[in-house]
């Protein structure tokens, strides 16, 4: 038989199944009629040979089925019916069903939607070839676990042919943007020109750097990011082989990237060839190169590379003792992508845990819902056993019912995880934002198939196991009145989504509780009515002399400060919480005078500033004095250091007047006095505890790698326009200065913690919606226990009972099972609890307050969902509970 | 009933290949037909023509078709289809020599062996 023939009767039966069943049905008719047409005519009256036709046919019905068989149509033909019959059922109980549907939904809508993030950025490989095989290089020492490569660290890695196939530096910088339209500052970035055929990217227009564009006299070419050439330029294609202004100076537009490019940050937006000095890669001091990138040859695995780049650590550290910066410097790789996803990892996995919880929830919730719909079914069931459907068919129909449960939660579970897709995409790290995106495709929907499966599973075969215990004699020698029997499967349910609702909850005020600690912590400075903006002036051609960058300096003070409403402006070479993201900014070695000699050499961060830094910022003053216009270039040294710095240099003693030198005790470089000690500034993140610190008055700072080049400014009140004026300003005393980042300090504060804070109000949300969902299925389990006990809560109202016992008597039922869920669930938060501790901030895993108050919670919600099927039980009539007996 | 006889298992296919090889016919037809060619011989429970004939057009052997019956009816009509045919003549050659082989079998004597 052919493939087609089958095809079309299954595809004919299931469109068409009523007309194959009539046919069926006619011919046989046919049949019947012609046979008893023929018996009348050999004289037969026609009853007695409508009846002859019958017996000669032999089991009607019989061979109506076999006919089916035959059409191979008798499985389908039992799904369908099993689908009507459940389609049904489920009308019929239309409560129930949306309730089962709608909890299905949010379990499996909040699952797909999460396994879609978790999926665009741990499993999606990125938009690099072979993306698996590319790693990015560190440098760890003492006190910087996670350092940035220094160019002659990465001098040493690019010679490494066997473990690599090619390695690439990158280095950011900033660029001014000029010629036609506003000047603007570019986040550039400085690549070795092998970074392209490395990740294996190509241009969208144009093409990528040749192999010598890094050398002087073909190097100023420039690449551009598809969002700078669709927004500055318009996206037009004329631009490649023509020139633009970056920091004054003309560089050959050689192509432009692809939308999905932006290496290494989101907010790349331009690459041009670096031009390391051979000087610079025997640099094994400053850590700044923002990413080193390669590509394991086939065959070396990441021990291998790494058992190798440790042995080449250990031979450098023997070979330069002296340079080998802060005690013994170690090299590893990591896969790129996990450079990427570090931060967001924990967070990820934790809210896939919840919604996994969620789905569990649900699946319980509907399981019981389905187990008090079989108890009232068990009449039907044993009717139909009794009339000779067997324990598979039973099953497969109560399979059927859960399916359809599962389907109808499913299609509205992808509603549900599209529409969640949008605010979910702030769960992609900010620098694959470009890279990644969420869409639910097919890996989505086969995996949203699988929870399906599984969940239909979970929930369906509860009621399936409960059916086929039932006792087949027992109930149809009752009849249709109810049996009292304890449902200790739906108690179990309780049990478990209690507990795991705890779980969630206490994990959800547990973030919820860091969250609020990090919003009210005293970040050192106030962020309010300040407004900063970023100039970046140093590396450009006509700024390198020192005097006229101060002049521009002072030019735009005193403009600033001139504001109506302008209460302090200063200048700084990095406003708190920049530069959060690649570790240090200007950390120096330095000697403290008088300080016993140290393994190594110190390092402090160090902020170039011009008076007035903090007023503007509010940072207080605790001993000493602030800089003023006195510490000029031809006045002794000074620095004002913060609380840690001195504690940490000179403890129980003044550092007023204390000094130290850059550098080891040793070095030629002059000694700087201590004038001011200041508060500690939660400089690299609010979660980041103080670091030792210091700042520099701008006058003195010539030659120094930090230069001022953020702007803050307090206003009295919030400004209206203020940027824009601030822009105007800066534009009046210099055309082409580009302005860029202009914000409010408030908005970097609340973006510092922006990650924090939806993960925090994500998990509450969910933990709210499992508290939610518990309740109902408490809810549903309880009122059961209610109907089953009808019986025997009228014989005790009928013998005195009071309304109060018996609505001590349901609760105690309900307090019992609580109280199992809450004790389990307690358990289970302080596993995960544990698990979660490294994205507590300032709150211990076990925070007393957090877990009784959720305990309290989930205890009242609970019970609050037996109080109401327990007030009902009050109502029941005696009389009428005894007569439907 | 004395001269009727069970049809074989696995013969009913072949009888009604055959019936219906003389000529198109509907179900009630191919029943007839069978009875008016062994001249009543062989006994057929008429329900089980049913399931055979749907087997063996899903089997590509018959081609049903609706039409009307002598009577005005509508019915439907069967006739072989070419795979039907070619089965049919493999049918019938193993079936002689089922019957050839068989015959030989019984109408053995004892001298013979």
């Amino acid at each position: 038989m052919t493939l087609w023939s089958s095809l079309r009767t299954i595809l004919g039966f299931l469109f068409g199944r009523p007309q194959v069943e009539m046919e069926i049905e006619q011919e046989l008719q046919a049949h019947l009629r012609k046979r008893a047409d023929d018996l009348e005519g050999q004289g037969f009256s026609r009853g007695e040979a409508e009846r002859q036709a019958r017996i000669e046919f032999g089991g009607y019905q019989r061979y109506k089925e076999e006919c089916r068989e035959a059409l191979g149509t008798r499985l389908l033909a039992e799904l369908i019916a099993d689908v009507r019959y459940g389609l049904r059922q489920l009308r019929r109980n239309f409560g129930h069903t949306a309730v089962a549907v709608i909890t299905l939904a949010l379990g499996s809508g909040a699952t797909t939607a999460m396994f879609c993030v978790v999926d665009a950025v741990f499993l999606h490989p990125l938009p690099y070839r072979q993306s698996g095989r590319l790693v990015s290089f560190f440098s760890s020492s003492a006190g910087f676990p996670r350092n940035l490569p220094a160019p002659g660290s990465y001098a040493y890695w690019r010679t490494e042919k066997n473990l690599f196939e090619g390695v690439a530096a990158d280095d950011s910088r900033s660029y001014r943007l000029t010629g036609d339209g506003e000047p603007e500052q570019l986040e550039v970035e400085a690549v070795s020109p092998e970074l392209f055929p490395l990740l294996g990217v190509t241009p969208q227009l144009g093409r990528v750097f040749g192999p010598a564009e890094d050398k002087p006299g073909t190097d100023h070419v420039v690449l551009l990011s598809y969002r700078l050439w669709r927004g500055r330029f318009g996206g037009d294609p004329t631009l490649v082989g023509r020139n633009i202004l970056l920091n004054g100076e003309k560089y050959t537009v050689d192509g432009v990237m692809r939308p999905d490019f932006s290496f290494p940050f989101s907010t790349s937006e331009a690459w041009v060839p670096i031009d390391l000095t051979p000087e610079q890669l025997r640099d094994r001091w400053d850590h700044y190169l923002n990413e080193v990138v390669g590509r394991l040859r086939p065959g070396v695995t990441l021990q291998k590379a790494n058992a190798e780049l440790l042995l080449l650590s250990q031979q450098l550290a023997r070979a330069y003792p002296a340079t080998n910066g802060g005690g013994m410097e170690r090299f590893f790789v990591e896969p790129l992508r996990a450079t990427y996803t570090r931060d967001a990892r924990g967070g990820l996995l934790l809210l896939m845990a919840a919604v996994t919880f969620i789905l569990l929830i649900a699946c319980a919730n509907v399981a019981s819902l389905l187990l008090s719909r079989i108890e009232q079914r068990e009449h039907e069931i044993a009717t139909r056993t009794a009339l000779g459907a067997s324990r598979a068919r039973i099953l497969a129909q109560l399979l059927t019912e859960s399916a359809m449960l599962a389907i109808g939660g499913s299609a509205l579970g992808i509603v549900f995880a599209e529409r969640s897709l949008g605010f979910l995409k702030a769960l992609i790290p900010g620098d694959l934002v470009h890279s990644i995106a969420l869409t639910l495709d097919a890996r989505v929907l086969a995996f949203l198939v699988v929870v399906l499966l599984v969940s239909t599973l979970l929930f369906g075969s509860a009621p399936g196991m409960r059916a086929l215990q039932f006792d087949l004699n027992e109930i149809l020698k009752q009849g249709p009145t109810r049996t009292s029997r304890r449902p200790r499967l739906g108690e179990l349910f309780v049990v478990a989504e209690i507990a795991l609702s705890l779980t969630l909850v206490v994990g959800g005020g547990l973030l919820l509780k860091s969250f609020w600690k990090l919003r009210s912590l005293d970040p050192g400075f106030r962020s309010e009515n300040v407004t900063a903006l970023s100039l970046v002036t140093p590396t450009a051609q006509r700024f390198v002399d020192f005097n006229r960058r101060m002049a521009l300096f002072d030019r735009i003070l005193e403009r600033v400060r001139a504001l109506p409403g302008v209460k302090a402006a200063a200048f700084t070479s990095a406003v708190p919480l920049t530069w959060t993201g690649g570790g240090m900014i200007g950390t120096l070695p330095l000697t403290p005078q008088g300080a016993l000699p140290r393994q190594g050499v110190d390092r402090v961060n160090d902020r170039v500033i011009t008076p007035g830094y903090f007023e503007a910022l509010r940072i207080p003053l605790y001993r000493g004095r602030f800089f003023d216009e006195n510490d000029g270039p031809n006045a002794p040294l000074v620095a004002i250091v913060n609380e840690t710095m001195a504690r940490t240099y000179w403890p129980n003693q003044d550092a007023i007047g204390k000094q130290f030198k850059f550098g080891p005790a040793t070095a030629p470089t002059p000694w700087i006095q201590i004038v001011g000690v200041v508060g500690d500034v939660r400089q690299m993140g609010l979660d980041q505890p103080p670091q030792p610190e210091m700042y520099l008055p701008y006058r003195q700072a010539n030659g120094n790698y930090m230069v001022p080049q953020d702007l803050v400014v307090r206003t009295r009140g919030t400004l209206p326009g203020l940027g824009d004026m601030l822009r105007r300003l800066v534009w009046s005393v210099d055309p082409d200065q580009p302005v860029s980042k202009v914000m409010a300090m408030s908005e970097l504060v609340n973006q510092d913690i922006a990650s924090r804070r939806l993960r925090a109000f994500l998990l509450s949300g969910l933990a709210g919606m499992a508290l939610i969902l518990a309740c109902v299925g408490i809810y549903g389990v309880m009122t059961y226990v209610v109907t089953q006990r009808t019986h025997e809560i009228g014989i005790r109202a009928a013998l005195g009972a009071t309304p109060d016992d018996i609505v001590r008597s349901i609760l105690g039922c309900g307090a019992r099972l609580t109280l199992l869920g809450v004790g389990i669930g307690l358990a289970g938060a302080a596993v995960s609890g544990r698990l979660i501790a490294g994205l507590l901030f300032g709150v211990k895993p076990h925070d007393p307050l957090t877990v009784a108050l959720a305990a309290v919670l989930l205890a009242a919600v609970s019970l609050l969902a037996c109080y109401i099927p327990a007030q009902r039980a009050t109502k029941i009539d005696p009389v009428a509970a005894l007569r439907s007996e | 009933m004395g001269n009727r006889a069970q049809i074989l298992p696995g013969t009913l296919d072949l009888l009604i290949l055959k019936a219906v090889a003389l000529g198109p016919l509907h179900g009630y037809g191919v029943l007839l037909r069978i009875g008016q060619i062994s001249k009543g011989a062989l006994q057929i429970e008429q329900g089980a023509l049913y399931p055979a004939l749907f087997r063996l057009v899903r089997n590509g052997l018959l081609k049903a078709t609706w039409g009307v019956s002598e009577n005005n009816q509508r019915a439907k009509f069967y006739e072989l289809t070419t795979a039907g045919r070619k089965r049919l003549q493999q049918e019938i050659k193993s079936w002689d020599r089922l019957v050839a082989a068989i015959g030989s079998v019984l109408s053995t004597r004892p001298e013979e062996i």
